[in-house]
């Protein structure tokens, strides 16, 4: 059974569902609202865009957004170079009264991979600006390194490029990097389509996981939010209760002792 | 007079116009610092942040360009 104390520590910050969602595509506010509710998530991720300050559509988004009553992790979404997520951070951050930015440099529009050169360069000047910087990033055991070397303490690595829901492309890096850094909190960012990816990942011993599209574009995405939230919950509680290890030849559950019709020759 | 853009869009104001004045005539007259907020905008100045205490104080020149944001639904 989960205890109160295994909570998700995100810098100071902690939440106790393992579940954090973004807050796009859906068909309707209403919809997210209920989506969000039924994921039991406490953090959202949203951002800015332009707008004409007459338009209200936008408006009404960031008034659902509020009414969800969720911590806010503001994106960096489109950047594509260190000095624009700075700058769009910097403006999160007194848009939202936050100083938690996903960070997010994309160097690659074909699959949307993150930049990584640019990426730790934000990451580097946003820890010294007193950001609290969750990078979005590549499943590369150097980057997550230097990315902790400048000061960050949660990392986000994909499972698949972003709306692909191609789960955990690569389980080996992912468990390398989930070993290398025992003690820091890990979250799988963009690609997971299904729950039963969500376990796996949760399975492997990863903090969180942080999804949007695969619950947005689902056909209900509010049962599609529950179904996340148990997978992730279910994922978890397996981690901590310890994996059997697994084996290459079969071996009985029953105990043999006493087998009947054991032919005696 | 000069021309600037805002997300794009070019706007003729006069000289020595402050970033202030021009949301003064986007939002509908003159805003406190608290009304800005709850209007939902902030703003970049070619490509760099101007916190909002700033905005009567920054003046605007030729061929600057005001990147004007909202919140927004993201992933």
């Amino acid at each position: 059974m989960e205890t109160k104390q295994d909570l998700l520590k995100l810098y100071d910050c902690e939440l106790s569902s393992r579940l954090l969602v973004g807050t796009a595509l859906y068909p309707s506010p209403e919809i997210m609202n209920k989506a969000i509710s039924a994921s039991a998530s406490e953090m959202v991720t949203l951002s800015l865009r332009r707008q004409d300050p007459g338009n209200q559509q936008g408006q009404s988004i960031w008034q659902h957004i509020q009414q969800s009553n969720c911590a806010l992790l503001p994106n960096t979404a489109g950047c594509h170079s260190a000095q624009e997520a700075i700058t769009l951070a910097q403006m999160s951050r007194e848009m939202f009264n936050t100083d938690f930015i996903k960070l997010e440099v994309i160097g690659d529009d074909y699959n949307l991979q993150p930049d990584p050169f640019e990426t730790l360069k934000a990451a580097e000047i946003l820890i010294k600006m007193g950001f609290k910087v969750l990078p979005y990033c590549t499943d590369d055991l150097v980057l997550c390194q230097r990315l902790l070397e400048v000061g960050c303490e949660v990392l986000m690595p994909w499972g698949s490029p972003i709306g692909t829901g191609k789960g955990l492309m690569n389980p080996y890096n992912l468990q390398a990097i989930r070993t290398r850094f025992p003690s820091t909190s890990l979250i799988i960012d963009a690609g997971i389509g299904k729950p039963s990816q969500a376990m796996a990942a949760m399975e492997m011993g990863f903090d969180g996981i942080l999804l949007n599209t695969a619950i947005a574009k689902a056909h209900d995405p509010i049962i599609m939010a529950q179904a996340f939230s148990h997978a992730v919950q279910g994922g978890r509680q397996a981690y901590l209760a310890g994996l059997m290890e697994s084996r290459q030849t079969a071996s009985p559950s029953t105990p043999v002792l006493g087998t009947p019709f054991w032919q005696q020759i | 007079m000069i021309t600037i853009r805002i997300n794009d869009r070019p706007i003729n104001l006069t000289k020595n116009s402050t970033l202030s004045q021009v949301l003064e005539q986007l939002v509908n007259g003159p805003k406190t610092e608290p009304e800005l907020n709850q209007q939902g905008f902030v703003i970049a100045l070619n490509q760099n942040f101007v916190p909002r205490s700033q905005y009567p104080t920054t003046l605007l020149n030729d061929n600057d360009h005001i990147e004007l944001l909202s919140p927004m639904a993201g992933g």
